[in-house]
Parts: structure tokens; sequence; C-alpha cells
């Protein structure tokens, strides 16, 4: 059992897919174990929902299954199961904008669910690691998709400049500049959050 | 554009040190005078350090094990050559359709002979059992005749039978009559 996890972690992830494309289906499940876990952790924090978050990585395998064949070793297998889990994270962002266009909450104020707590009266509550991110993750709801894919991709996932250009299709000035702008956008959302920490 | 805003471009790559030596003093000068471009970039900092290090989430326990559902649902449990499995089944759903199409038709077809064929049938059949009523009434009647008959001569018999005993009374009065 240990040389198979010693074997496993020396194929690579363009191996494994060489092999899953030859018919071997074992080479299907290594990928899945690698990748379910930073797959979701990206969906997750793009599209906010852990339970759609799940099915969104649980149809991205399906893809990876069904459309194996697609697969050419010219860009990086990580580059593609991106590309598709981030597609279908942005086909669900925007089949929710669609539902809330004609929900009934558009009379009802709904920005009572993204208000920032009111920390300038509890600083010591600053200290709550949790709260933090549940507050760093609300901020980062509110940025426009392009800038939060790249956030995401760059700060949570660790991808560099030129792989989140492959994965988003898109120049790498263009990368550059989205997550200078995403950053901005994040400090001056979390200025408050902020001012304590930094000084 | 504010001399700020000109430098602001450069903060995420200053950050990440990604910067020409000749931007990276520049960028050092300006945050050297402008506390307000200095408590950004610390920010900007701050920020990007605390996302590396927040929260994994993980799949749940159950997670492989629906998508292996999900996958021999597609199959159909049938993984090995899938391809070819494909393609056939690419021509089998049409023939498929194809053949229940000329099934439906060919049903349609022969109910609907056979309801031509009844019409045709039936004006012969039904003169023929006319011809087969005519007969049996006929039969029927003669055979009511014939017992009608039978009850006529059954009452003949009987009446001729009784004058013939009154006849025979008679005569033996009438030879008492003559002995006296």
């Amino acid at each position: 059992m240990k040389k198979k996890t010693i074997n496993e972690k020396k194929v690579t992830d363009e191996i494994l897919i060489a092999q899953f494309q030859q018919g071997d289906v074992q080479a299907f499940d290594v990928l899945v174990h690698r990748y379910k876990d930073q797959l979701l952790n990206y969906v997750y924090r793009f599209v906010g929902n852990r339970v759609e978050s799940e099915d969104i990585v649980q149809e991205t395998f399906l893809r990876v299954f069904k459309n194996k064949h697609y697969y050419k070793e010219i860009a990086k297998f990580s580059t593609w199961v991106y590309t598709i889990a981030g597609n279908l994270a942005k086909t669900e962002l925007r089949r929710r904008k669609r539902r809330k266009l004609f929900s009934v909450s558009n009379f009802v104020n709904e920005e009572r669910d993204f208000d920032i707590p009111d920390i300038e009266r509890n600083p010591e509550r600053l200290v709550d690691g949790n709260l933090q991110e549940i507050i760093i993750q609300k901020a980062i709801n509110k940025l426009p998709s392009k800038f939060k894919e790249v956030i995401l991709l760059r700060d949570v996932q660790g991808f560099s400049y030129e792989e989140i250009s492959q994965i988003l299709n898109i120049p790498l000035g263009t990368v550059k500049s989205r997550v200078n702008r995403g950053r901005l956008k994040l400090q001056e959302d979390l200025r408050f959050l902020l001012e304590n920490k930094t000084n | 554009m504010r001399n700020s805003d000109k430098f602001e471009e450069l903060f995420s790559d200053y950050i990440e040190g990604e910067l020409s030596p000749d931007n990276q003093r520049h960028v050092d000068k300006h945050l050297s005078e402008c506390s307000e471009s200095r408590e950004k970039v610390n920010r900007m900092r701050f920020i990007r350090d605390r996302m590396k290090n927040l929260e994994t989430i993980k799949t749940s326990s159950s997670f492989e094990q629906r998508l292996h559902l999900r996958v021999n649902g597609f199959t159909g449990n049938s993984i090995v050559g899938k391809s070819r499995s494909r393609s056939i089944n690419g021509w089998k759903m049409p023939a498929l359709g194809l053949l229940m199409i000329v099934a439906f038709v060919s049903l349609f077809w022969l109910v609907d002979l056979q309801t031509n064929e009844g019409d045709l049938i039936q004006p012969q059949k039904s003169s023929f059992k006319s011809e087969i009523t005519t007969q049996e009434n006929t039969i029927y009647k003669q055979s009511v005749a014939n017992s009608e008959a039978k009850i006529v001569n059954a009452a003949l018999d009987s009446s001729h039978q009784k004058t013939k005993e009154l006849e025979d009374k008679i005569k033996l009065a009438n030879e008492k009559v003559r002995g006296k």
C-alpha cells in the first residue's frame, strides 16, 4: 500500500490523464482524489454555497470523464480542469442573477446579508480568526466576477500569472491588471478591519 | 491623474517583488512620501497573506461514491470500449425509433384493413343471414302448421272415436228395443 502511495505521488497529472484516455479508470480515480478538495475550495469561494459547490465539482469531473479525449497535452491538466470548474461556477452565478431578477426579494432590502458586523464597537472581535475569514469572504463575494476569479486563482489557489492567463484565456497583462484592481477593491472594502492590524 | 493613482497600478507587482529595480526604487520613494499609499500597500499585503491561509474546504465523505454512481449511470456500467459503444449507440437509437414508427404504422394499417374487410363482408353475411332466416321461418311455419295439423287430426280422431262410441250405443239401444 505504501509503495502504491509513493507511485501515485510520482505520477504526474499528464501521465494519469493519458492512462485514463487509454481506458484506465483507476487513473481517473487518482485525479479525482488529487483535485476534489482544491477544486471545491476554489468553487466554494466563488459561488459561496457548499452544496452547489460540490455539485459543480462533481459535474466538473463528470465532464472530464465524458470528454477525456478532448484533452491534449498542450496545456497542463490542472489548467483544463480549473477552466471547466470556473466556467461552471460562472454559469451558476449567472443563473442566480437571472433568478434574482424575477424574485420577490427584489423589493426587500437584502443588503442586510452583506453588512459587515459593527467591529468598531467590539474591536476585541478582530482577533477572532473565523470572523475575519467570514468578513473577507463577504468582501470577495462582492467583487465583480472578473476580479474574483483572478484573485481566487492567484491568492487562494496559488497559480502563476501565466497559468491564470491560460485558465481564463486572457492576456497576461490583463491578469496582472485585474489582480491589482481586485486587491485594491478588497483593501478598500476591508479598510475598517485592517486599520488595527496594519498599524 | 494623481501621482498616487499612477503608482497604484504597480502596487500588486511591488508586493510580489516583480517590479524592475528602477520601478522598485520609484515606488519605494513614493511610499516613503505618501502615507495613504503606504497604508493601501500594507492592507493589500495583509489581505493577500490572509487569503493564502484561508481554511481549506474539504469534500464530503460520500463525494467519490456519488461521483462513481453518476459515472456508472453515464456509462451504463460499461466502461471498456466506451468510444465504440458510443458509436453503436449513435445509430441504435434512430434505428429503434424508426422501427417503432414502422410498427405503429403497420398496426394502424392492419386495423384499418380489418375494418374495411368487415364492411365488405358484412352485407353478404347479412343477406346470407336473411336467407337463412327466411328458410328457418319457412321451416318454423311448416312445423307450426304440422303441429296444428296434428292437433286437428288428433281432435278429429277423438271426435271420430266418440262418434263411433255413440253409434255403438245407439245400435245397442235399437237392438234392445227390437228385442222387446
